[in-house]
């Protein structure tokens, strides 16, 4: 499907996009949709902060040269993108639960996004990233500036108040989740897990993940998994 | 309408075996009926469960993958996705692999009854045989392979090569054993390497190389083999991203066009080649698809 780019903003490292789909796509918070410049010929897969009726805002950092391309972008620019696919976080998280929300560099986004729908099922907020260059494209409650506080997202974590009822949703680097899962060992924690991919449903098997039952994917079977039933290392 | 090996397509547009899985999930998408066929992913004797992840680099005009030929193994393929397969009112090709000789005649034996039209051996997997040559790029044992699996199988046989050195020797050795037709290209192999960790993205270093940057290399396979080998059903494939790319590789040589990561790009690509080359074909006023292949040039 056709999209065009009704705003762009831009740091050195980030993006904060907004695109207006030709129809409406339906993202729930945790879902992603699959997006590249016209002029790629394999798109990449995006969570995003916000979907309003045509309107779908992203967050995106500067990782690659699909994302580098797409910082390039104008306003009226054309983009391809399609889905929405994965399982939406309230699809699989238990909702009798309070969710702290961790989020790394813009795995933050989908929190974001779980954030304004679900506001009753959070507790506390983290959106973590390391330097302030983030603030000047995202003003938002809960941003979390490593070089500010004096701590990083882990550290502040441990702060939080933790009580039965709480549960984590977490979004980030493998390795932050890794970090998170060794120290909160007997919570509940949920991550939505970043992947690279190739079809985005399920199909060419490309991002794989050990989970109890066998091999799935991360596009249709997750992005979110409950960590006590995945192994992160493979 | 296309007929090879006595098997009629409704067009010429096959999906080729991996990036659409088995059907299921790209049926959610496209009406698979409407294709001239589909094949299978590449089924093997027991389950795999594919290399460990990162197994997708995107690069360039293309994509590097390193699934590691992840299949439930033949008795759930069997019980399973077969089953959703037959189905179809598309012709099915089933892609077969293994590491040795055997491997590939027990899938033969199991897939026989089948009401698929052909069998692929997809001699690119890392099959090493007794001598630790893999299959795919040794011509006795492409001949012993092809000559066993042609007595057996009630399908016809296409190999499926990809741009082994020597290739017209190693299709002439499948040949003389009886292969029906071939399978072109395979995806060449590939690497990128993160120049910030100074270390391969794929975990597995290497993967196969396809999307549109491999088109030209796929196009002058087939164009190279058909110059050598005039009545061979080919199956040509590599980079097919739209009907422009289908028709040169018809015009190369191809019977039928195989669509693989152009798939995985967008799952609506098939349809949409599909669509736009009848359109093309009424245009050029071809009555036979076939017509347009460069037959004298061959001369």
């Amino acid at each position: 499907m056709n999209a065009v780019v009704k705003d762009i903003k831009t740091t050195y490292n980030y993006i904060l996009l907004t695109i207006e789909t030709e129809k409406i796509i339906r993202i729930e918070p945790g879902q992603f949709v699959m997006l590249k410049p016209k002029h790629f010929e394999f798109p990449k897969p995006f969570s995003v902060i916000s979907q309003e009726g045509k309107t779908i805002q992203f967050l995106i950092a500067v990782v690659g040269e699909l994302t580098a391309a797409l910082k390039e972008l104008s306003v009226n620019d054309k983009l391809d993108i399609r889905g929405a696919y994965g399982i939406p976080f309230i699809q699989k998280i238990n909702r009798e639960k309070k969710y702290i929300l961790l989020g790394g560099d813009c795995g933050s986004a989908p929190l974001i996004h779980f954030a304004t729908k679900y506001p009753e099922l959070v507790k506390e907020k983290i959106y973590g990233f390391t330097t302030p260059e983030i603030m000047e494209i995202l003003n938002i409650e809960g941003v979390h500036i490593d070089s500010i506080e004096g701590m990083n997202l882990l550290e502040k974590s441990e702060k939080l108040k933790y009580s039965e009822d709480t549960a984590y949703l977490i979004c980030g680097s493998l390795n932050l989740i890794k970090l998170i899962k060794d120290k909160f060992k007997d919570r509940i924690l949920y991550a939505s897990l970043e992947a690279r991919m190739g079809c985005g449903i399920g199909m060419c098997k490309g991002c794989p993940i050990k989970t109890n039952n066998g091999i799935k994917m991360i596009c249709k079977d997750g992005p979110i998994f409950d960590l006590s039933e995945v192994e992160l290392e493979w | 309408m296309v007929e090879i090996c006595g098997v009629k397509f409704k067009n010429p547009i096959i999906v080729a075996s991996g990036p659409g899985g088995n059907g299921k999930e790209l049926a959610d998408y496209i009406n698979l009926n409407n294709l001239g066929g589909f094949t299978a992913k590449t089924v093997t004797p027991d389950e795999k469960n594919g290399n460990p992840p990162p197994r997708i680099v995107n690069v360039k005009s293309g994509i590097l993958n390193s699934i590691g030929l992840q299949n439930p193994g033949i008795n759930k393929f069997l019980s399973d996705d077969l089953l959703f397969l037959e189905k179809l009112d598309t012709n099915i090709i089933l892609s077969i692999g293994g590491d040795t000789e055997k491997d590939y005649l027990k899938l033969i034996e199991k897939l026989n009854n089948s009401n698929a039209v052909f069998f692929e051996l997809n001699l690119s997997c890392p099959n090493v045989g007794k001598n630790g040559i893999p299959i795919g790029i040794d011509k006795n044992s492409i001949f012993n392979l092809v000559r066993e699996a042609k007595r057996i199988s009630k399908k016809p046989i296409f190999v499926k090569f990809g741009t082994e050195t020597f290739l017209e020797n190693l299709i002439q050795s499948a040949v003389k054993a009886g292969a029906d037709g071939v399978t072109l290209i395979n995806s060449p192999k590939g690497m990128k390497i993160d120049i910030n960790t100074k270390s391969p993205i794929l975990k597995r270093g290497i993967g196969g190389f396809s999307g549109p940057a491999i088109k030209p290399i796929a196009v002058a396979t087939v164009f190279r083999i058909r110059k050598r080998f005039k009545e061979l059903p080919i199956i040509g494939m590599g980079g097919v991203f739209d009907y422009k790319d289908a028709v040169e590789f018809i015009m190369a040589g191809a019977n039928l066009v195989g669509i693989g990561s152009g798939v995985m790009a967008n799952p609506e690509i098939p349809i949409k080649i599909i669509n736009d080359l009848n359109t093309y074909f009424e245009d050029e006023k071809y009555e036979d698809i076939l017509s347009c292949a460069v037959e004298g040039y061959y001369d």
